[in-house]
């Protein structure tokens, strides 16, 4: 059994002292100073670590939800040849590519999605090597998939696993630690401005990596480009991403990078926590049911194809909709085709008391199901392996596939909100990761990885499990620039 | 005791939680098993708690583990379930009422306190009422030992001083010993064999049918290689940051050493019985070297294992259980040392003592044995069983796998 000094505060480096306070912390300057504690930071960290640097990483969550939106993560997408056993078949650059360029308007920079595709080959092989663990194939119902690896116990036992080897490195942790500000002189950031429990220091650096994610949580920041809706949405991961280094940048004049209304929302439970629900709060019943916003009216195909490729969009089309409400609702018959959801369904003997149970118009209600009903005729394949024959006929919006009629007692409904990801919108960088100023310039030693960066990749659309991969990637290219920067 | 109908309703909680989340499947069989019949019955939960062996993995991995409001923390709530069944104790979680499963935990009971208030009363009571009827099980054995040598030899052939090794007949005469032991050893496994034919019956799932050797052999070879101890490769856990095989070869030591220091008792009743030869055994016959080896494990086994427990983290572990588990690490290796102290002690003038001490030792961890944490190895093995045989049945395609339908929804799992 290896014993790891114990993380109170802050984990000492290899051979240092543990300091927790920013008066120990500002003592002396570091070579590179990460901001956030994801997977890009720590990526960044131990990357630089390895390349000699001193670095000093500052996270701003209190050290039990230390992690950001990474601990919610499952698995990432790497290309591969297939010899190894985490993956089966093989996964090669150019179908990634086309992936990437199937999803919403295709790769925002043509360059540097092609290094994170190119790079991403060498990720696996990097995360074992510092102490990553994959899931085994097992006995039973598990199975492995194809473009997306599956690391032991997901997102937080891969922090926690990080952090674990970050206290056997020359990295200094240090938790909430918030950074306000980046000191900033020309081209050069010499340093970082740190609040950690009320008090706060200004900390020299050589380096600084930004790595502290999208700006999710920030919804007064939401607001400006979607108005009231905003308070509506589920943040699914950190309350701690609010975008306050995003805004630093910008401020010394970082150039943009993807849209300002781009995020990646799903549909989740609106009686999920605000924050961090995670993954848990999914809901698969989609394809099963019909789907009717607050006046109890449809207004999309909730079978046009299949479901993991369409799941991603319902964040979106339930955040157009009035009150950025909807509700999914099944009959008995299908209600053991998918994962139970989360919450208990609200259930009703008929669909006018479920409605009553929802509180939505029963009136209403009861038309959109008769009208629904009316347009299936009997008899289609049913089959949810497949696009099926089952659809509606001359109703608007049609459901295209996996139309049963509602008409078995029971009848279930849950409630849906717009559940953000993350938010697209971030800083430009170019090859090295360096930041780029409106001014065409760029920073000499500020650097950029993961969703702080991720709108120079992804331009709309997303691939799953390509967030980590965006953040391992970039995040080795700003740890090993920063540390040459540096030193 | 019966799982409690407010136990059952916070392990259903949970199982919500983990069935919609999924990602501890690499850990162990309890989740993939969590899956396969995602309707829980009392007996279910049971089962998947016995099954769990308590490698924290999944405590650690757990994103929604407290202080989140989804509050989940499977090793705990595993080990009050498991408690329940080895001595009918009731640990500490306990959660209101209530016939659905909103994923918060609740703050507070139908009492007023929260559950972590009730837990910790409790486990106080449930503790104290445990040490109790140790501690007197442990008089009263002695004091029958005791008395059974007194009534026979007389108090003054303990103190009696010797040349050479003495025979444990000349403190307590052979046919008292035997019957005492065999006894309580028969009530022992009479009562363990009820207790495990109770839990199979409630848990087993699938008949083992024609593949019943594979089977128990798949289940034994789990059993004796605490596979589930692998957390999925990097070990089980004693802290977040203290991962490795320790807990497991320790865990290796009690078990090797206890094995031993029976089969020293075995070797000694043939060699008495079957060859004719009578104690005192020489050094380097079988019933020694197999007492002293078996004897040092023990005691070194049990002696890691407590240091590991009271290094580790407190977080997902239930503070009734831990009593337990302290309890018999300390029954245990005090055997392991009483049994070597008699050992050492065999031609001084303490050797009655000392033999009556650990006679009484022995006969009590028997006596309580049906109702100590002792049984959880049966209760696994059981667990084991059945796992292997719904695998195989599986594979077999005779167990209703989850229903093809759901298939395109597992696959949404790999999304995000
Ligand atoms: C439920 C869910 C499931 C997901 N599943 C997957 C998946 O399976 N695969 C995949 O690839 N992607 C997945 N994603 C997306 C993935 O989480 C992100 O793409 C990725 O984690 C981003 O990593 P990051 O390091 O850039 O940001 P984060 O992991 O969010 O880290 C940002 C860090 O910065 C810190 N921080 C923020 N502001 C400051 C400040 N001012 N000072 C100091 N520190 C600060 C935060 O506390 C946090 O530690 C999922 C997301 C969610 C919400
Ligand atoms: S223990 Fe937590 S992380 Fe693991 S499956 Fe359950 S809810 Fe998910
Ligand atoms: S064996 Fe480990 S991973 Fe499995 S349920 Fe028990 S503690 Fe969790």
């Amino acid at each position: 059994m290896r014993r790891i000094t114990p993380v109170r505060g802050a984990i000492g480096g290899e051979g240092r002292e543990a300091g927790t306070s920013l008066s120990q912390l500002s003592a002396r300057p570091w070579d590179v100073i990460v901001i956030g504690g994801g997977n890009a930071a720590l990526v960044a960290a131990l990357s630089a670590a390895d390349k000699g640097a001193n670095v000093l990483l500052l996270e701003r969550a209190p050290e039990v939800f230390r992690g950001g939106n990474t601990r919610h993560t499952r698995n990432v997408r790497c290309v591969h040849d297939g010899t190894d056993e985490h993956v089966t078949g093989s996964y090669l650059f150019d179908e990634l590519w086309q992936d990437l360029c199937a999803i919403g308007d295709g790769p925002s920079n043509e360059k540097l999605a092609t290094i994170t595709v190119r790079e991403s080959e060498l990720l696996p092989r990097w995360m074992s090597a510092h102490g990553v663990h994959w899931q085994p194939a097992l006995r039973g119902t598990l199975q492995l998939t194809r473009t997306n690896r599956f690391f032991l116990g997901g997102g937080k036992a891969l922090v926690n696993t990080y952090y674990r080897t970050a206290a056997t490195r020359a990295v200094t942790i240090a938790y909430d630690a918030t950074v306000e500000d980046l000191l900033v002189t020309g081209e050069r950031c010499t340093g970082v401005l740190v609040t950690q429990s009320g008090t706060s220091a200004e900390l020299r650096t050589g380096a600084v990596v930004c790595a502290s994610g999208g700006f999710e949580a920030n919804v007064p920041w939401l607001r400006e480009y979607w108005g009231a809706a905003a308070e509506n949405y589920i943040v699914r991961g950190a309350r701690y991403n609010d975008g306050l280094v995003l805004s630093a940048l910008y401020r010394h004049g970082a150039a943009k990078a993807g849209q300002e209304r781009g995020f990646h929302a799903i549909a989740v439970d609106a009686r999920s926590p605000r924050y961090d629900g995670g993954i848990a709060t999914r809901l698969d019943t989609i394809p099963f049911s019909i789907v009717v916003n607050r006046d109890a009216r449809r207004f999309d195909d909730e079978g046009e194809d299949l479901w993991p490729k369409r799941y991603a969009t319902w964040g979106h089309k339930i955040a157009l909709q009035a009150d950025q409400i909807a509700y999914s609702i099944w009959d008995a018959k299908v209600d053991h085709l998918f994962l139970p959801p989360l919450y208990p369904p609200l259930v009703g003997d008929s669909v006018s008391s479920l409605a009553l149970h929802l509180g939505i118009d029963p009136v209403a209600l009861q038309t959109t199901t008769a009208a629904y009903n009316a347009s299936i005729s009997d008899g289609g394949r049913f089959d949810t392996s497949g696009l099926d024959d089952c659809s509606t006929r001359g109703l608007t919006p049609p459901k295209s596939h996996w139309a049963l009629k509602i008409d078995q007692p029971p009848f279930y409904g849950v409630p849906l909100r717009p559940g953000i990801t993350f938010t697209y919108l971030g800083v430009a960088v170019d090859e090295s990761a360096r930041v780029l100023r409106t001014d065409d310039s760029r920073f000499e030693n500020i650097f950029a990885a993961g969703e702080i960066m991720s709108g120079n990749i992804l331009s709309s659309g997303y691939l799953a499990g390509f967030g980590l991969t965006i953040g391992g990637v970039w995040g080795r290219i700003a740890g090993e620039e920063a540390t040459r920067a540096a030193l | 005791m019966p799982l409690s109908d407010e136990l059952a309703d916070e392990a259903r909680r949970q199982f919500t939680i983990c069935n919609a989340c999924r990602y501890c499947e690499g850990y162990c069989p309890v989740f993939v098993a969590l899956e396969r019949s995602p309707v829980w019955s009392n007996d279910r939960i049971e089962h998947l708690a016995h099954l769990c062996h308590d490698c924290r993995g999944c405590y650690y991995a757990c994103m929604y583990a407290p202080p989140h409001a989804f509050a989940v923390n499977i090793p705990q709530l595993f080990q009050e379930v498991r408690l329940l069944r080895y001595e009918g104790a009731p640990g500490g979680i306990r959660r209101s009422g209530g016939a659905a499963h909103p994923p918060e935990r609740p703050t507070g009971t139908e009492t007023g306190r929260s559950p972590v208030e009730v837990a910790v009363r409790s486990g106080r009571r449930a503790a104290r009422r445990a040490i109790g009827t140790t501690a007197l099980t442990y008089l009263v054995v002695g004091a029958l030992v005791t008395v059974v040598a007194g009534a026979v030899r007389g108090l003054g052939a303990v103190w009696q001083v010797r040349h050479g090794a003495t025979s444990p007949y000349a403190i307590i005469p052979d046919g008292a010993l035997v019957a005492v032991s065999l006894a309580i050893a028969l009530f022992a496994v009479v009562a363990v064999a009820l207790r495990a034919r109770r839990a199979w019956r409630a848990t087993a799932t699938v008949a083992l049918g024609a593949r019943r050797r594979e089977i128990l052999r798949a289940a034994l070879a789990d059993a004796a290689a605490l596979r589930q101890l692998h957390g999925g490769g990097p070990g089980c856990h004693a802290e977040r940051d203290v991962v490795g095989r320790g807990r497991k070869r320790l865990h290796g030591f009690v078990s090797v050493g206890f094995s031993l220091c029976l089969a020293s008792t075995i070797s000694a009743a043939v060699e008495q019985d079957v060859a004719g030869v009578l104690p005192p055994y020489p050094l380097a016959s079988p019933p020694v070297v197999l007492g002293l080896v078996g004897g040092v494990l023990l005691a070194a086994g049990c002696i890691g294992l407590s240091y590991t427990k009271l290094r580790a983290d407190r977080a997902p572990a239930s503070s009734a259980m831990l009593v337990r588990d302290y309890g018999l690490l300390a029954s245990l290796g005090f055997i392991a040392l009483s049994g070597l102290g008699t050992f050492a002690a065999r031609t001084s003038a303490g050797y009655g003592v000392a033999l009556l001490i650990h006679l009484a030792a022995v006969l009590s961890l028997f006596a309580l044995a049906p109702f100590s944490k002792l049984t959880h190895a049966v209760y696994r093995t059981i667990a084991l069983v059945v796992e292997n045989a719904e695998v195989a049945a599986e594979q077999a395609g005779t167990l209703g796998p989850p229903p093809a339908e759901a298939e395109p929804i597992r696959t949404t799992l790999s999304t995000s």
